[in-house]
């Protein structure tokens, strides 16, 4: 924490969330910076009349702020699409095509391995399809992070319309 | 409205989030980066830039 600038500090100051270390830290900073001071002063009476009973506050505008989530996350991302995503474009139609032909051969009469008859077969094309909505969205999940994106990855409708 | 609230929602909306989450809603720095899913240090730092440009746009008494 000692990279952080004791300015940075002073607005959880002005709420008492410091403890310890830091608190004793920017403490000991305003004893000899009068320009902290006034800083300290400011931020308390903005947080103040900001709390106090007033005019309704403007709503909090939470599509602009998952728009610069996202803005954020296409960004973080974008570099490494560019690096290995060119050499695995092919990838989701591949495999695509797979899953499609997969489908057919076990749809077939006598197709497929003996084990995959009677009631079987419906059950086995209706997984195999519900996963072609995620490849088609293959080349998003590609460049996510899998633990750190898991919630963009379960609401990829919503990454893509803005929705939400 | 107030020049402070106007100049509230002039603020980035990361920033005019945590100022409201903490003002109106109440809520610590440590549960604000919880709402928004973002580190404390970044809350704190988006506070103080928020309370700094509040500051500088509508002086020392809003």
């Amino acid at each position: 924490m000692n990279s952080v600038h004791v300015e940075e500090l002073l607005a959880a100051h002005a709420r008492g969330e410091l403890e310890g270390a830091e608190r004793a830290r920017v403490e000991g900073h305003l004893d000899g910076c009068a320009a902290c001071r006034e800083t300290l002063a400011a931020f308390r009476g903005l947080i103040e009349e900001l709390g106090a009973a007033g005019p309704p506050a403007p709503p909090i505008h939470w599509g602009a702020y998952r728009a610069e989530l996202r803005e954020k996350l296409e960004r973080r991302t974008a570099p490494r699409s560019t690096a290995w995503t060119a050499v695995w474009r092919p990838a989701p139609a591949l495999v695509a095509v797979g899953l499609l032909a997969g489908l057919v051969y076990v749809g077939l009469p006598g197709g497929g391995r003996g084990s995959l008859t009677g009631d079987r077969i419906p059950f086995e094309n209706l997984i195999l399809a519900s996963r072609l909505d995620m490849i088609a969205k293959l080349d998003v999940v590609q460049q996510l992070d899998v633990v750190e994106d898991f919630d963009v990855i379960n609401h990829l409708d919503r990454l893509s319309t803005g929705e939400g | 409205m107030t020049r402070l609230w106007s100049a509230v929602e002039q603020l980035s909306p990361q920033q005019r989030a945590a100022v409201l989450l903490q003002c109106k809603e109440g809520l610590a720095t440590k549960e604000i980066a919880v709402v928004l899913s973002l580190s404390e240090a970044t809350v704190r730092v988006h506070l103080h830039r928020a309370l700094a440009t509040l500051r500088k746009r509508v002086g020392d008494k809003a």
